[in-house]
């Protein structure tokens, strides 16, 4: 290939061009959904749950769901730019921007559904650990309290992580920019000015971010499937959940990337730097993760039916199967497992529209999951006497949809400011393959 | 603060550029400086700098992190000891979760912080030219010292594309 | 003293600052404070913070238990049992428990009401409406005897016989007065007449009888003292083995009463006598030589060996071998009692039935023994129906000038087919007492609102020897006049000699009759003040003894004869099903319309707020009817739409619906008990069909079923202990419990699932009522729910178990180590606490119960003014999106430890009893200290029948289960 520094730098900046009519568009959809979903809140902190679907005993629905949804979206960020960078991985390079946007975006809106979804949402800071005049802390021993920690590092570090690499790309865009954006590059700059001194301290300083952030990105969701691990409830105690949730994160977020990717590269032009190469590295990442899915399903499903007809564990998995919401269970199977799997063939995996369409259904299919696992369990407990089928309201399907509208429009807004693709490490790349081809990297 | 007197050139090949760092430390030129868009190994690899020294700093703070956690979780159950479900008011286990995310969490906060004060420091203590950047596509080689006149002729003969005094 | 203006706050900035913040809370736009005390100068007895009890007397049926209302600050909260009335014994059925709210109900008339032309009740005077009424009367005295018309519940005391005192002053006859209760079991009556010449209604010692069968009488829910009933049989249960009392069910539908049985004779409806007539055909039949029978009852043999045993088993709906089991079961173990015939037997051939179980009483000798004549106080009994009927025959005809109307709803309470509503249209007067608007009230033209019974003086002999005294617990809430004061006050008013009414008010009236008590009970002349100071502590006067057998009366000759042929068989036409109404727990035989009674599930269906009707699965499936599908019932009488409730408990010739509302009294046809005339509730056929899909069902239960996981296990004579998993492996060391740790026994073997636990704790915890909507969408807010099984698997054998389910407090309780912020903990003294304000809402304590016995406030409760006077003080109301659960009624745990702090003394055991235990006519509930292993709680939770609520999860819960007897087979 033939891409000057040049041309790369223009090409980024290019994405920085004047927005057209599309994204204004895109923009206003984005916070209308948003609007909407908020509103619908207000309506919960005006007159209580009682205007969601939520009952006993099922007392979580859309909300959480919601919730491990987008933690989950949150992981292929820092999987691909940390885990993989450590694995020193290539294709990363020119993905891994977009990525890490979309962990922060991501985490921003996961935060808010533990907070929506309370009783008393005013109090939400009572989670915190902080000397208070009622003389008392928090429960280490809640889950809940572990996703308030797990939560915070993950969204800050990720952010740090995400600005870090960001500087010398800012550096590079500032020289070249004006007026606010010049101020703003400025800032993300950090003062950076590429001296070898700095990328001493630079290079070093990366590779301990990445090696935090990888444990955590495991912790991450392990954390919110003890959530669901730690309780009594058939169908939630379960130890396979820490691995099994991580894999479905991944997959849920790579499909994501996948899913924004392919608009992105052609609307900003960047199938240079993104090339079919990249997609395709990436559906086999999504291939590996939706086999280990999968798998997880199988081995839940298989251990309980295992189990004596009057086990509450088994019975919960045949009513999953079965019962009320048996056409969710199986549209999520026909999502997250015969879908990936056709990415086996070379030939879907380079055809932009099926990995497209695939990794949206991904997506539906991962809500499911989650929604299959926080609603069915508790609709079928160990006391038949109060068993009970929930259907969320109006008012969580507008909050749901409004976390989408509150992810892209940070997202749409962030593509304007932050350089979608790393240019510092591309051109450490292309240098480097140039210098493999003999052929002068700038001779365009 | 201004840089010092020296010879700037700029290269738009990462491997000239270090050809070029080489040749001037061969040429007796114990103050070279490099600016460059990207870390190109093969450039820093003829720096022959050491690696830096922020793991000293980064460790000590996922340290710190640890005992945060540690007095955290164990300080705040003993402060007002409430059972909950038959367990012990100290229990370990889910400490554990809470001390790790603290060691994370502050131990990738100091790194940040090594990481600004080590790019500060080794922007104050080698000053590279203002003028022009090297942000871009090209590879700046800064010559402290030194006989000027050598110093434009050995980055010359590396291949420079431009060759300037500073100061 | 240091210079005010170098400290931080001195006193001037101190005095500023308050002084604005008093200002700014006097600007906050919240209420004025109300004073507390509802009265100008505090009486000694009321101290602010301390309850004070008063006795007094039920009168939500007419079984009348004594009551203690507990009140706070002047206003009553609660409603305990009298533990010392020889009725109730203490306990209290829901509805008594619910008899509060009828008190502080917000559609309360606030004082006299007149109709006007324009057809709405405007406000008016007493004075004036009393001079209104007495000219209507007078103007209707001229019209001569009958034109003035006294309708009434059963007033067996002093309001009963001023009523009637008052008609004779006006010149009205005896039958002028006609005495109302809609459930009224006059077949009972009529039978004791014909056999024994005693219109009595029997009373039963059940403690006594070793063998029960109950032909389709509810004597648990609704049949003549259910209460009393409960607790009767509640003596003889709780064991294992052949002296634990054996109950059979008789009928087409298992009622709640059914599932205490221990067997169910499926006959169908109307073939309870066919039963009955057999059983006493096989006793007396020679062949069986059943010993020491009564010799008049040999003596019917003849007549007996006449009925042919496969017309009465093809009858009865029940093969000839049942009906003989029955009999060979009653022929050694005596004495028994045979009780009925119930609301759902009571059809054309009540007085029969009633009859022919008399006659089996007499033939086994349990006469004397567990069934007892001469004990009915004949004190105000209901008038035959007869007079019900000519009265609204003679409305209707125009023929009534003024009727009054005391506490009857006959608009509301009777059949449609009887047009009361219409008849009440023809009278030019008709003046209501009643207190609440009723059918009744909306068709008066004068509403004089009656104290409610907690406001007013009284008294009520529900037996002989039996006077409980009703006195004010608390000053009226409303301008409302007692019914007999109002009376009395007409007859100063109407020209009549004074002579007939010395007393200066109705008190003073009740006070003289008390004398009268007074001297009865001690049987000399007393010092009456004393005594009757005594009686109204006590809450009544009670010289009760159970007559001996020598007393019973012997059997009229010739009697019995009339009563021992197979009536003709009932009419096939109107449809393909038998109609079964039957009287609610909750409901009783109208409606109340009182929130906890309608909020509470019902203990079979459990639904609530609405009335539905119960088919066979196998009649569901033939009709394509599914639960919760809109289904038209059609009688002879009248079509009304229900929702369909599909229930094993029915036998497929069947269809049934409860009592309470319209709906069940549209479809009645109106038929009549061949012999006492009295209303026959069983009679119709109805045709059943499907009208569409209904929607969400304000429904509790999700599957009736245990689903193979023993969630309540049984014991037998065969197998006396449960089962039980080894949980002897810990993996943390037990928390401590230093001085107590509550607990609770409940014994499964005596709970008979009536409800009352469940309403006192919606009065004792300010347990909020959510209303039909949120009951549909499962937001259910009580702390106790009875949780009532039907077998193991769906279309498997029927076994019905019951479960009263509230929160266990385990010692490792799932709920405590999920919730962030603390607020639900175990204490030292083995609660699991449940801090309201500490509670952020994330509900994943209520997700991790495996018992799901805690609720969460969807929205702000809401108490409807006067209701929330009825709030407990000591009890937090919660706010929205905080959890709730049951608390062992921890601020009754409090009281008593704190007065036992006072007199320097240990807690006694059984000094503190939660609501639930209180209340509960079964006994059936223990609360006490497991720490002391000699307390009564501690006793039983070591019994072998003992087992925990899904015990493999070692949670390791506070209560313990008490498993019921179950067999099949006599021992």
């Amino acid at each position: 290939m033939s891409l000057s520094f040049e041309r790369l730098q223009a090409t980024v900046q290019a994405a920085h061009g004047r927005p057209g009519r599309g994204y204004w568009l895109l923009l206003a959809l984005a916070a209308s959904l948003a609007a909407w979903g908020g509103w619908a809140y207000s309506l919960v902190v005006r007159n209580g749950l009682y205007v969601t679907g939520l009952e006993r005993p099922g007392c979580w629905g859309n909300l959480i769901t919601d919730f491990v949804f987008w933690v989950g979206i949150a992981h292929s960020g820092t999987l691909i730019s940390a885990i993989l960078f450590l694995f020193r991985a290539k294709f990363r390079t020119a993905v891994y921007r977009v990525a890490e946007m979309m962990t922060v975006f991501a985490v921003m809106t996961a935060g808010l559904y533990p907070i929506f979804h309370l009783g008393r949402p005013w109090f939400a800071y009572w989670l915190f650990p902080y000397p208070n005049e009622r003389g008392i802390w928090v429960n280490f021993r809640s889950p809940l309290i572990w996703d308030v920690f797990a939560i915070s590092t993950y969204f800050i570090v990720s952010t740090v992580f995400l600005l870090v690499g960001v500087a010398p790309d800012a550096a590079a865009l500032r020289d070249r920019a004006a007026g606010w954006r010049r101020r703003l590059y400025g800032i993300l700059a950090f003062g950076w000015r590429g001296t070898d001194e700095q990328w001493r301290h630079y290079t070093r300083a990366y590779l301990f971010f990445a090696a935090f952030a990888t444990p955590l990105v495991v912790s991450v969701h392990s954390v919110v499937s003890w959530d669901f691990a730690v309780s009594v409830l058939p169908g939630w105690h379960s130890t396979l959940f820490p691995p099994y949730f991580v894999a479905g994160a991944i997959l849920s977020g790579v499909a994501m990337v996948i899913v924004i990717l392919v608009p992105l590269r052609r609307w900003l032009h960047l199938e240079e730097i993104i090339t079919p190469r990249h997609l395709d590295m990436l559906s086999r990442l999504v291939l590996l993760t939706s086999l280990i899915v999968t798998y997880s399903y199988a081995t839940e499903i298989l251990t309980a039916l295992g189990e004596p007809a009057s086990d509450p564990e088994r019975s919960t998995f045949v009513y999953r199967m079965t019962g009320d919401y048996a056409p969710l269970f199986w549209l999520m199977v026909a999502c997250n497992c015969v879908g990936p799997s056709l990415l086996l063939a070379g030939k879907v995996r380079r055809s932009v529209k099926a990995l497209f369409t695939i990794s949206l259904l991904v997506n539906v299919g991962m809500w499911l999951e989650r929604f299959n696992i926080v609603v069915t369990s508790l609709a079928h407990d160990r006391d038949p006497f109060s068993w009970r089928t929930y259907t969320p309201s109006w008012v969580e399907w507008a909050m749901t949809f409004g976390a989408f509208g509150w992810f892209f429009f940070w997202f749409l807004v962030g593509l304007k400011v932050l350089p979608p693709v790393s240019i510092a490490e591309m051109k450490e790349e292309l240098a480097h393959e140039a210098h493999a081809s003999g052929e002068a990297a700038h001779a365009g | 603060m201004p840089a010092e007197a020296g010879v700037l050139g700029s290269f738009g090949e990462p491997s000239a550029a270090a050809g070029a760092v080489r040749a001037l430390k061969g040429a007796g030129f114990a103050d070279v400086r490099v600016a460059m868009p990207a870390p190109f190994p093969e450039v820093v690899l003829a720096i022959g700098k050491p690696r830096s020294p922020i793991d000293f700093v980064t460790f000590p703070g996922a340290l710190v992190g640890l005992l945060c956690g540690i007095g955290l979780t164990v300080g705040t159950s003993l402060a007002w000891p409430l059972v909950t479900g038959g367990k012990p008011v100290v229990s370990i286990p889910p400490f554990v979760i809470v001390i790790f995310e603290m060691t994370v969490l502050i131990g990738s906060l100091t790194n940040l912080l090594a990481v600004s004060l080590g790019s500060w420091h080794g922007g104050r203590a080698r000053v590279f030219p203002g003028q022009p950047t090297f942000n871009a596509d090209r590879i700046g080689v800064y010559a402290v010292g030194g006989d000027p006149a050598l110093a434009e002729r050995v980055l010359r003969e590396s291949g420079a594309e431009e060759v300037g005094r500073v100061g | 003293m240091t210079d005010p203006a170098q400290k931080p706050l001195g006193r001037r900035a101190f005095l500023k600052i308050a002084g604005a913040v008093g200002v700014a809370a006097g600007c906050s736009p919240k209420a004025a404070t109300q004073k507390v005390i509802p009265f100008l100068v505090p009486p000694d007895d009321i101290v602010p913070g301390t309850p004070l009890y008063y006795r007094t007397v039920c009168r939500e049926c007419p079984a009348g238990c004594g009551v203690t209302a507990r009140t706070r600050e002047g206003r009553v909260v609660k409603l305990e049992g009298n533990p010392e009335d020889p009725i109730g014994g203490g306990a209290l059925c829901a509805r008594g428990q619910a008899g509060l709210q009828a008190l502080y109900a917000p559609d309360r008339f606030q004082g006299p009401l007149r109709r006007g032309p324009e057809g709405r009740l405007s406000a008016l005077g007493w004075d004036e409406a009393e001079d209104l009424l007495a000219k209507a009367l007078m103007a209707a005295r001229e019209k001569g005897p009958g034109s003035i018309r006294v309708l009434t519940r059963p007033e067996p005391g002093s309001a009963g016989a001023f009523q009637r005192a008052f008609l004779r002053a006006l010149g009205g006859r005896a039958e002028d007065r006609v005495v109302l209760d809609p459930l009224d079991a006059a077949p009972l009556r009529a039978a004791g007449e014909a056999l024994f010449d005693q219109p009595e209604i029997p009373v039963h010692e059940l403690s006594r009888a070793r063998s029960i069968v109950a032909f389709g009488a509810e004597f648990l829910e609704a049949w003549l003292s259910p209460v009393e009933h409960a607790r009767q049989l509640a003596e003889g249960r709780g064991r294992v083995g052949p002296d634990r009392t054996r109950l059979t069910w008789v009928g087409p539908r298992l009622s709640l009463t059914g599932y205490s049985a221990d067997v169910w004779l499926r006959a169908r409806a109307g073939g309870e006598l066919a039963v009955a007539l057999g059983l006493l055909r096989w006793l007396v039949d020679p062949r069986n030589a059943v010993q020491d029978l009564a010799p008049e009852a040999r003596a019917l043999n003849s007549r007996l060996a006449a009925l042919d045993p496969s017309e009465l088993s093809r009858r009865a709906g029940l093969p000839w071998e049942r009906i003989e089991r029955l009999g060979r079961e009653l022929s050694l173990r005596r004495p028994s009692a045979l009780l009925g015939p119930g609301v759902s037997s009571q059809g054309p051939d009540a007085t029969q039935l009633a009859a022919v179980l008399r006659l089996v009483d007499l033939a086994l000798g349990n006469l004397g023994q567990t069934v007892f004549y001469g004990l009915d106080p004949m004190e105000d009994p209901p008038s035959p129906f007869g007079q019900v009927e000519s009265l609204l025959a003679d409305m209707a005809a125009g023929r009534v000038e003024v009727l009054l109307v005391h506490h009857a709803d006959p608009a509301g309470s009777l059949p449609a087919a009887l047009r009361a509503g219409e008849a009440l249209g023809r009278v030019p007067l008709v003046v209501s007492f009643g207190s609440r608007p009723d059918e009744t009230t909306r068709r008066a033209h004068l509403v004089l609102p009656d104290h409610h019974a907690l406001e007013s003086w009284g008294d009520v002999s529900p037996r002989l020897g039996v006077v409980n005294l009703c006195q004010p617990a608390m000053t009226p809430l409303a301008d409302t006049r007692a019914a007999g004061q109002v009376l009395l006050e007409l007859a100063g008013k109407l020209p009549l000699p004074a002579a007939h009414f010395p007393w200066p008010d109705f008190y003073e009236y009740t006070q003289t009759r008390a004398e009268t008590y007074a001297m009865v009970a001690l049987g000399k002349f007393p010092d009456l003040m004393a005594v009757q100071r005594e009686a109204l502590q006590r809450g009544g006067y009670w010289s009760y003894r159970l007559p001996p057998r020598s007393e019973m009366p012997a059997l009229v000759r010739g009697a019995a004869e009339g009563f021992l042929s197979v009536p003709p068989p009932a009419p096939a036409e109107g449809g393909d099903l038998d109609l079964v109404v039957f009287p609610g727990v909750l409901r009783g035989g109208g409606g109340s319309g009182l929130p906890w009674l309608e909020e509470v599930p019902d203990a079979v269906s459990s639904l609530s707020w609405i009335p539905w009707a119960e088919l066979s699965p196998a009649t569901a499936r033939r009709l394509g009817v599914a639960t919760g599908d809109r289904v038209s019932v059609a009688t002879s009488a009248g079509r009304v739409e229900l929702r369909a409730y599909v229930y094993p408990g029915l036998r497929d010739d069947a269809v049934a619906v409860p009592l309470g509302g319209p709906e069940a009294l549209a479809a009645l046809p109106l038929v009549r008990d061949a012999h006492s005339g009295s209303l026959a509730f069983r009679s119709a056929r109805a045709v059943v069909a499907r009208i569409g899909r209904g929607g969400s069902l304000p429904i509790l239960e999700g599957s009736p079923y245990q689903h193979g996981r023993e969630i309540v296990p049984t014991v037998s004579a065969a197998a006396p202990s449960v089962r039980r998993p080894d949980l002897s492996h810990r993996m943390y060391r037990e928390p401590a419990h230093p001085e107590h740790r509550w607990g609770m026994a409940i014994d499964l073997d005596r709970c008979t699932g009536c409800q009352a636990c469940v309403v006192a704790c919606f009065a004792e915890n300010n347990v909020p009522v959510m209303g039909p909507e949120a009951a549909s969408q499962g937001r259910y807010m009580g702390w106790i729910r009875i949780e009532r099984f039907l077998g193991d698997e769906p279309g498997g054998e029927l076994e019905v178990n019951l479960l009263p389910m509230l929160c266990q407090q385990c010692t490792n309780a799932p709920c405590e180590p999920v919730c962030p912020v603390y607020a639900t903990y175990h204490t030292a003294e083995g609660l699991n606490a449940q801090v309201y304000n500490r509670c952020v809402g994330t509900r994943y304590c209520s997700n991790n119960c495996p018992y799901k016995v805690r609720t969460f406030n969807w929205r702000d409760a809401q108490f409807p003014r006067p209701l929330n006077m009825q709030l407990n003080p000591d009890v937090t109301v919660r706010s929205k999106g905080v959890m709730e659960k049951c608390t062992f009624c921890v601020q009754r745990i409090r009281y008593a430890e704190n007065q036992a702090r006072d007199e320097a003394r240990p807690v006694r055991d059984g000094e503190i009893v939660p609501a639930c235990a209180q209340t509960c006519p079964a006994r059936a509930i223990a609360f006490g200290d497991l720490a002391d292993p000699d307390s009564r709680v501690s006793r039983l939770s070591r019994e072998r029948r003992g087992f925990m609520a899904l015990e493999d999860l070692n949670t390791r819960p506070a209560i313990t289960y008490l498993a019921r007897v179950r067999e099949k087979e006599e021992p």
